[in-house]
């Protein structure tokens, strides 16, 4: 298959380029790349955008497949990408959502200020690394089998509240209040339940973590307020997602989807794109599925939240204060929305892989709280660079299908990364910098800051394209690794 | 990515890898009587792996995802922790690795166990019976999230030696 070439793309506004429909003969739609031409040239360099135009393949697919800043090359969909499909008859592709579902960002924010606790941070990073198990094959606190598991699967973050994890006025601040109402536990495999049986309250390994930040810097005054952000003041973001019950999800579906898609008659440039109608019974099946092993990891980073309170208690006691909860954002999910399409309202399944909600003012999706605003939206950076808070805008249902970037994008892979960096080293040079890291070495050379883009070139694309604007920026005082 | 080859019971081939191991650099400890050499790309972890028969590259996939979710790990030898059978069935050769490989996945996941050692009780293009060895670990060094159908395939060379292609999301 030809590889895209800059010549084949053609620009529509600085920040928005697209490949036409005409590139290849079996694209329903156009490309769409959300991108200056700094990050467009980037991009370029892997194979994202070949991947980007075999999804504007998928049957069904309404206006354009999109691409956010962040992108980099993944499997089916490139990381990064959005597509929305007409609802009931258009395609559910797992390949869109991928194989770690609702894996997704939550930021809680303390009454402290950065001097209040950078005298306590060592303490602090090693309370929460004996607090959270991290890394591979490490097992949690909480074991759930049988009917308690299915309960998880039905309730999400809600069952974290109901067992003591978190307070009730938690979940209006997640999105979609925790929980997707059309889950089927009967539809997630045994394997998939013994997979998950001890993993809630875990961070996994690869990119996920529980970073301590400060907010560095305020962009919008009145948003932040309405947020409760403040400058100096410490935030902890955590990042996780549906663990290896997710993970099984996927597989399970993705091998039946394989065996099912002849019937539907569809063929796709990929097999990793393998789609099935979402009205079709394995379409079904699959939604019913996914929305259960989303709730599993909004359980997660619920009960993740509650154990990091509990370090923070122990190392600051009452003067601590709560961590309350700003906001819980999905970044790989599927979910039936309304947007305007060829000048109608369409329900459409909209596809995020590698990609945040980011819905504006007024939408009934967000909380009342923020209604004025928009949708809090979560990017995390590097462990030595930064991170934001970024509020949701209108143009995003306009442009995007209110999809926003999820983080800086991967540039290096692990290999590379661990080749040119000392992970004892750049431990010591981020302690230097006020910056402790727990982790092992290899977790930490593999997310090491050269192995991203940067954040600052990604969100600032983001905010000139109008889809969100920058609230607040946060720089890690303290990083724990899965 | 990262691209992996494995190569095994072919002495010459073995020499040829060692040569380029100066050439490219990058390498991982490997199973014995295989090469690993793993290659720089964006994300994930992307194994080339050769074997002089079907079945031998079959052993020779299983072999290279235990590498990665633990380096060495088929080196150890002593008894063995537990035994599982297998039968796995499938459209094509391709997506009977990829059922494999996933499936094996899933039980290392759910009894924390390495698996590097399997006999076959039967082998074809669509089918899979066979008997799991396996050893419990404490821990993985890598976490594979699936096996992907990413750019797979199996395929066999002029030379009559089999080579497949598998993309793991890391």
């Amino acid at each position: 298959m030809k590889k895209v070439r800059k010549a084949d793309i053609r620009k529509i506004e600085d920040y928005l380029w697209e490949i036409p429909k005409s590139f290849r003969q079996d694209m329903h739609v156009p490309a769409r790349i959300l991108a200056n031409e700094t990050l467009l040239n980037d991009i370029l360099d892997d194979r994202s955008l070949n991947q980007l135009v075999n999804v504007a393949c998928l049957p069904g697919i309404k206006e354009a497949s999109l691409v956010m800043p962040d992108v980099h090359e993944g499997y089916g969909f490139p990381i990064g990408g959005v597509a929305a499909t007409a609802h009931p008859e258009g395609a559910i592709s797992p390949g869109g959502i991928g194989y770690d579902i609702n894996c997704g960002v939550r930021l809680q924010v303390s009454r402290l200020q950065r001097q209040e606790v950078e005298n306590h941070l060592e303490k602090l990073s090693k309370e929460l690394n004996a607090q959270i198990p991290s890394g591979m094959g490490k097992s949690g606190h909480v074991r759930v089998y049988g009917d308690e598991m299915n309960e998880v699967l039905i309730k999400g973050a809600k069952w974290a509240v109901e067992h003591g994890y978190g307070s009730k006025e938690d979940l209006q601040y997640i999105e979609s209040n925790g929980r997707l109402s059309f889950a089927d536990p009967t539809l997630v495999s045994i394997m998939a339940k013994n997979r998950g049986a001890d993993q809630l309250g875990t961070l996994g390994s690869g990119n996920h973590f529980v970073e301590v930040d400060y907010v560095e810097k305020i962009y919008d005054d009145d948003i932040a307020q309405t947020y409760g952000l403040r400058e100096g003041q410490v935030v902890v973001l955590i990042h996780t997602g549906s663990r290896g019950l997710g993970h099984q999800v996927a597989t399970d579906y993705i091998r039946s989807m394989m065996r099912a898609m002849p019937k539907y008659g569809i063929q796709i440039p990929d097999r990793e794109l393998t789609c099935v109608p979402f009205n079709s019974e394995e379409g079904q099946d699959y939604f019913k599925a996914m929305c259960a092993a989303a709730n599993f990891a909004w359980c997660n980073r619920q009960i993740i939240a509650a154990e990091v309170a509990d370090a923070w208690e122990t190392v600051f006691g009452e003067d601590g204060g709560e961590l309350r909860l700003l906001y819980d954002v999905a970044h790989n999910i599927a979910k039936i929305e309304t947007h305007t399409i060829e000048n109608r309202p369409q329900k459409v399944i909209v596809h995020r892989k590698g990609a945040t909600r980011a819905f504006g003012p007024g939408s009934d999706e967000i909380p009342q709280a923020y209604a004025k605003v928009g949708q809090p939206v979560i990017i995390p950076g590097s462990m030595g660079t930064c991170s934001y808070v970024l509020a949701g805008a209108a143009k995003s249902e306009e442009m995007t299908f209110g999809s926003c970037c999820h983080g800086a994008g991967r540039r290096l892979s692990r290999t590379a990364v661990k080749k040119q960096v000392n992970a004892p080293v750049l431990k010591q040079e981020l302690k230097e910098k006020g910056i402790f890291v727990e982790g092992s070495y290899r977790g930490i050379a593999e997310e090491a800051p050269m192995a991203y883009k940067d954040v600052n070139l990604v969100v600032d694309t983001v905010e000139t394209s109008g889809i969100a604007k920058k609230v607040a920026k946060l720089k890690p005082m303290a990083v724990i690794k899965g | 990515m990262n691209v992996i080859q494995a190569y095994s019971g072919n002495k010459r081939k073995t020499t040829v890898q060692a040569r380029n191991r100066k050439r490219l650099g990058s390498y991982v400890k490997s199973p014995k009587g295989m090469d690993i050499r793993v290659l720089p790309h964006t994300a994930d972890v992307e194994i080339k792996v050769h074997g002089i028969t079907y079945k031998k590259l079959f052993e020779n996939n299983l072999k290279a995802m235990s590498n990665i979710l633990k380096e060495g790990c088929c080196d150890m030898k002593g008894h063995f922790d537990c035994l599982i059978k297998l039968n796995i069935t499938a459209t094509d050769p391709t997506n009977l690795l990829v059922d494999f490989l996933s499936e094996i996945l899933s039980l290392t996941y759910v009894q924390k166990a390495l698996f590097c050692n399997i006999y076959f009780s039967e082998l074809s293009n669509t089918k899979i019976d066979a008997q799991l060895y396996g050893k419990w670990i404490d821990g993985f060094d890598e976490e594979i999230k699936g096996v992907t159908y990413h750019e797979a395939y199996v395929k066999r060379n002029e030379d009559g030696t089999w080579e497949s292609h598998i993309i793991f999301d890391i």
